[in-house]
């Protein structure tokens, strides 16, 4: 009898004194760890990713994020979708979001927001639009990045050009001079995600205003076309394969053009690869034809249909897209905020206004928008492979191929 | 007599039912042995392939089946514009890869067979190239090929305007000379593989008959084409076939060069990158999945077409 009175006090001495040891979070017996998806990315967007998840998980002690850093982000979360083992929380990059939402892998957050009275009035609606699909809500943009002129001072100055060109006849006078002195003016990609920038200054675009609708064939757009092939012709235009780099912002570091027409990521590159680009870069608007313009990115954070942690991934997505998150992720300068309320990070002053401006636009999103993409890209560069191409030609190819894969219903 | 048949015919009957249990035996390990294999084939290979078949008949999203649609993935693939490019390309390429590579190959294996000093040094050189990551050896490539990398400098040494040749000399980047290119890399990174292969065949080649044949008369050049060649048909056969599976599969190096997209002009998509296209980026598998059937339906005619021109004997080792 005195035996088993001594194993129930003993029983009873460490339910009182185990949950003493443990911290509130491990007593309540709530620790979550929620997976993240991402892609991998630069040495600073990692360091603010990692700070910005430390703030997280300071701030929700219960909630712990265990990160997944994905070689091939797309394929290998349409793996993990096929396998009914989706992350918790993951990136969806805007061009893919609506042929998510349609596969419904994608968790609707609006009952999420509703209940939790999480506003969505700050952010631009430019950027939650490609999230959105038949009054659902199927991410939230964790940033935003907008194609802004970047200039080498250094090369401009060989040129006698002291300011970034403003307007299109001013980049015109400013090639000009650029390639009497054998420097290339502007290095760009013949892609939609860049020469689609200027369709909307011209008084065109690539879709329509509720971007279901091709505008390819708009006057505004042929007539960018036009300006664009023409650039390409005389060689004011050369794509990053023609100067043998991989990508713009590679040609731009090595001095090989004197413009390009990037986002915020070229500057931790050209810092981290090409410091003296960096220090005499100097960025400004796109130039414009009739009015500003430029195309935007954005990637959001959503939760999977079957991931099992949606009220903890809730919490991260809340934390990470509101102003404090947002504010500590951004602050690095790789990307801008996609919410009025969050300051723009030093440096990036160009790159917030027109992050901001009402003519800014995020590329169309709609189910089966690759193919268009790829339409475009495949003509537009076998287009100007010939040196002695005829502008007119190419640029009714890009739009009868473009149109042509755009989906019909 | 009787006796003695009898005595006879009591061991022989003892000693057959014996073999017989030893032979059960026999087979029930040989078959515990396959099974092990047989099933893992069966499961990962024709099961998976029947699966495909089934899904191929479905508007199959990536969680599932969103209805029956009979045959219309493959009328649907029969009148896509881009598939039958990449159908073409492919054919373009392996056509052209293949007898590159098979002739590259013997020629390696000729020259590393014959008794020169430092064959094992050759052999070894000759290999390196298909041990290396295609991934790394496409990028050195796409390095090499640029419009100031070292092939457009020998150019210029010989006094060619590159700046008036394709695409200003990006030619990784001119739907003209993309896959040609390709095709001149792969020729050089599989030839070594192949060149093993040929190697082996050759040294099962007993020396007396081509002695005899020289003795009987026949230059060096009579002894490669009539004796040496015919012997090595086990040899073509297997580089044949192996290299015409491996080209309709190209897929790492075009996308490394040309990206998902096959650019420009879709002068890099090949089949499995546009099956690559339809399942990741389109969310397409059902049709991907039509897409892959057809890519077999193409590789077993091919294969079955190389065992009619190269005979049975290749096929059993004999001639």
């Amino acid at each position: 009898m005195r035996g088993i009175k001594s194993i129930v006090a003993s029983v009873a001495a460490i339910g009182v004194v185990l949950p003493l040891s443990l911290t509130p979070a491990q007593a309540a017996g709530t620790v979550t760890t929620i997976t993240l998806a991402t892609w991998g990315s630069s040495p600073s967007e990692t360091a603010a990713l990692n700070d910005a998840i430390a703030t997280f998980e300071a701030r929700y002690p219960t909630i712990k994020v265990q990160q997944i850093v994905d070689t091939d982000h797309s394929a290998q979360m349409v793996a993990r979708f096929a396998s009914h083992t989706p992350p918790d929380v993951f990136y969806v990059d805007a061009g893919v979001a609506q042929d998510w939402a349609r596969q419904g892998v994608l968790l609707d957050l609006t009952p999420y927001i509703q209940k939790s009275g999480f506003s969505l009035a700050p952010f631009n609606k430019s950027y939650l639009k490609p999230f959105e699909a038949n009054g659902a809500i199927y991410g939230l943009p964790k940033d935003a990045n907008p194609l802004v002129l970047e200039g080498n001072r250094q090369l401009m100055a060989r040129a006698k050009i002291k300011t970034l060109p403003v307007t299109i006849a001013q980049f015109n006078a400013d090639a000009k001079r650029l390639l009497a002195k054998k420097i290339t003016p502007m290095c760009v990609d013949a892609d939609i995600n860049r020469l689609g920038a200027y369709f909307a200054s011209f008084g065109g675009g690539i879709a329509n205003s509720g971007g279901t609708k091709s505008a390819m064939a708009s006057k505004g757009t042929r007539a960018a076309l036009t300006w664009e092939m023409t650039n390409f012709r005389t060689g004011a235009f050369r794509t990053p394969a023609q100067l043998s780099a991989g990508w713009a912002g590679e040609a731009f570091g090595k001095g090989k053009c004197a413009f390009t027409m990037e986002g915020a990521w070229l500057d931790p590159f050209l810092k981290d690869s090409f410091p003296s680009v960096y220090k005499t870069m100097i960025k400004g608007p796109l130039p414009r034809a009739k009015k500003n313009a430029s195309l935007a990115f954005t990637v959001s954070y959503s939760i999977g249909a079957e991931s099992v942690n949606k009220d903890a991934a809730w919490s991260f997505i809340q934390y990470m897209t509101g102003s404090r998150g947002m504010t500590v992720w951004t602050s690095y300068g790789v990307a801008i905020p996609s919410r009025s309320d969050v300051v723009t990070p030093l440096g990036y002053k160009v790159n917030g206004q027109v992050a901001q401006a009402p003519t800014t636009v995020t590329t169309p999103a709609f189910v089966g928008w690759s193919k268009v993409i790829d339409a475009f890209n495949n003509t537009a560069k076998a287009q100007i492979q010939n040196k002695n191409f005829k502008v007119a030609a190419a640029v009714s190819a890009i739009i009868s191929a473009t149109n042509g894969a755009w989906p019909s219903a | 007599m009787a006796t003695y048949s009898t005595a006879q015919a009591v061991p022989v009957a003892k000693q057959g039912r014996n073999r017989r249990r030893i032979d059960w035996r026999e087979a029930l390990i040989g078959w515990g042995f396959i099974s092990i294999p047989m099933s893992l084939f069966l499961v990962l290979n024709i099961a998976i392939f029947g699966y495909a078949i089934y899904i191929s008949l479905f508007d199959w999203g990536i969680l599932g089946s969103h209805g029956y649609v009979g045959l219309k993935n493959y009328q649907t693939a029969l009148h896509d514009p881009i598939f039958l490019h990449a159908i073409r390309n492919s054919v373009v390429y392996a056509a052209l890869v293949v007898p590159l590579q098979t002739a590259l190959g013997l020629f390696l294996a000729l020259l590393v067979n014959a008794k020169i000093r430092g064959a094992k040094f050759f052999r070894a050189t000759f290999y390196f190239p298909s041990i290396a990551s295609s991934a790394a050896i496409t990028t050195l490539f796409i390095f090499l090929m640029a419009p100031d990398g070292l092939f457009n400098h020998l150019l210029t040494f010989l006094h060619v305007d590159v700046s008036n040749l394709f695409n200003q000399g990006a030619w990784l980047s001119d739907s003209r000379t993309a896959l040609y290119s390709i095709i001149g890399l792969n020729a050089w990174t599989t030839s070594g593989t192949m060149m093993l292969f040929y190697l082996a065949n050759l040294q099962t080649i007993d020396n007396a008959l081509t002695e005899a044949a020289t003795v009987d008369g026949a230059n060096k050049r009579q002894v490669f084409w009539f004796v040496t060649m015919p012997l090595l048909k086990p040899a073509h056969f297997f580089v044949v076939t192996s290299g015409m599976i491996g080209a309709l599969q190209l897929y790492d190096q075009a996308i490394l060069a040309g990206g998902a997209d096959g650019s420009p002009d879709y002068s890099l998509m090949t089949m499995v990158l546009y099956i690559y296209n339809a399942c990741f980026r389109q969310f397409a598998f059902g049709y991907a999945a039509a897409l892959g059937v057809v890519l077999f339906v193409i590789l077993f005619t091919m294969t079955m077409l190389q065992r009619k021109i190269f005979g049975n004997a290749a096929w059993s080792g004999n001639d």
